[in-house]
């Protein structure tokens, strides 16, 4: 093997990024290359090399290199420039050469720190403020109110708990990593401010680094796995025991076909969170000549405590009534409560179960009609 | 010219060093023999002032051969290198107090 790459410390670690390289030469791995976050390295014999960092705002670089002539006064010196990548530009010198330190006093390395502290600032607020825009672009123009939005969060919450948790997990892991970074820099700045040079070779910080950066990405990962591949969809049977209705419970016994907008069949998809068990059903079926459907959301919540403020926010993320407001509550026996919307959602509660259903029914009785299936069903479920 | 502050010890001997034209390296070399051997100037120390002097106006570029380029000190350096000078010489004498203590 003529090369090979590692996982280089972060732009601010400049001390540790040193002696990395310097010890990578010791082992027989020269430098050859550095990226965003890897570095490249070529075999060579093991040598004892000085290796010094220089922090270069991308607008002091020629062409994306830095200036000739730094390169030739730092040459001239003893410093042969290796390789450079965003702010960090790199140069070795043998151990045991003449080569002087970059810097007379530290106060003038700290001046070169300038952008990185800037850069890292930016880094930190720019996701801060894009989750902030993002959130007053959504109030502001997806015609949503404010109620609205938070009734989808809570949604989101409970039908897509683990997702959530670890996606606002890796978010504040991010962050707080973020926020670590910038502390290190800073406190590296007020050192070399109050004249204390660069350690060269400080004790290494890149097991916690990567240990970090792996949790983030892990967290990432398993949210997207929860995400995307929780769910179970599959056909939707006959007949089931679980806690949702079919058309033929309404009276429409008809023979099962597609949806004439999309083409599916007739669908279940089931998901279990940690805070909820959750039917998404779509049904078509030839009734009499026409195409009948009916869509449903049924929930069961494993905490009875959380049935008002969800069954709230599934009204309010209902797809054709305004809001909570556009409901008008029915009283059907066996149901804790129940409500009906312009003939063509309706709600259903009883104990820690919820179900929204949609259907274009013909008037008011018929709604009553379907509410009463829901009531037989999870009585006789019970 | 702005209200010049106390120069760095860098800026000082760098604009001394070009009081004779120069190059980056060789300016390194004139601040060491100085100094005598004091100030060993680094190429980052020296980069850093001689890009921000240029701006400043404090210095020039005359000519340029392959990687290495040659300055000079300009006037209005000249004049700045004189009212640093005599800013140090005032201190030197303000401290001669120092030397009679050590007499009595």
């Amino acid at each position: 093997m003529n090369g090979k790459y590692g996982l280089h410390p972060k732009e601010f670690a400049l001390g540790e990024t040193e002696k990395y390289y310097s010890d990578m030469a010791g082992k027989g791995w020269e430098l050859a290359d550095r990226g965003i976050i890897f570095s490249k390295f070529r075999k060579t014999a093991p040598q004892q090399m000085r290796y010094r960092v220089e922090v270069v705002a991308p607008n002091q670089l020629h062409e994306g290199t830095l200036p000739e002539e730094q390169i030739a006064i730092y040459d001239e010196c003893g410093w042969e420039y290796v390789t450079g990548s965003g702010y960090i530009h790199v140069f070795r010198a043998p151990v045991g050469s003449a080569a002087p330190e970059f810097y007379l006093e530290p106060e003038q390395q700290a001046a070169t720190l300038k952008c990185l502290r800037k850069n890292q600032l930016i880094a930190l607020i720019s996701p801060l403020l894009y989750l902030l825009v993002m959130l007053i672009m959504h109030t502001a123009f997806s015609g949503y109110s404010p109620r609205e939005i938070s009734s989808g969060f809570y949604w989101m919450w409970v039908t897509d708990t683990e997702f959530v948790t670890l996606i606002s997990l890796t978010f504040i892991l991010v962050i707080c990593n973020q926020f670590w970074e910038v502390y290190q820099l800073n406190r590296l700045y007020r050192n070399l401010k109050k004249g204390t040079p660069l350690n060269h070779a400080p004790k290494s910080r890149r097991l916690i680094s990567i240990s970090v950066e792996l949790a983030v990405l892990v967290l990432f990962c398993t949210a997207l796995g929860y995400h995307f591949f929780a769910d179970n969809s599959y056909p939707m049977p006959a007949s089931s025991a679980d806690p949702y209705i079919f058309l033929a419970d309404l009276g429409m016994d008809g023979k099962r076909t597609t949806s004439f907008v999309t083409g599916k069949e007739s669908t279940v998809t089931y998901k279990q969170t940690h805070l909820a068990e959750y039917w998404k059903c779509s049904e078509y079926v030839s009734y009499h000549g026409n195409e009948e459907w009916l869509k449903q959301d049924t929930y069961i919540l494993k905490n009875k405590n959380m049935v008002p403020h969800f069954t709230i926010a599934v009204m309010n993320g209902s797809a054709f009534a305004p809001s909570e407001d556009g409901f008008k509550p029915v009283t059907i026996d066996g149901l804790d409560q129940a409500w009906i919307s312009n003939y063509l959602q309706c709600v259903a509660v009883k104990g820690n179960m919820v179900t929204i259903f949609t259907h274009p029914w013909e008037n008011e009785k018929d709604m009553i009609a379907a509410l009463k299936a829901v009531s037989e069903k999870w009585n006789s479920v019970e | 010219m702005a209200a010049q502050g106390p120069m760095t010890e860098a800026t000082y001997y760098i604009l001394l060093a070009l009081m004779k034209p120069g190059h980056g390296y060789g300016m390194m070399q004139r601040i060491k023999e100085l100094s005598a051997g004091r100030i060993e100037m680094g190429p980052g120390t020296l980069y850093g002032v001689l890009t921000r002097m240029s701006k400043e106006g404090l210095i020039r570029l005359t000519s340029e051969e392959a990687r290495r380029k040659n300055y000079s000190i300009t006037d209005e350096g000249k004049q700045a290198l004189h009212i640093e000078y005599q800013r140090l010489k005032q201190l030197v004498n303000d401290g001669k107090i120092l030397e009679e203590e050590d007499h009595i």
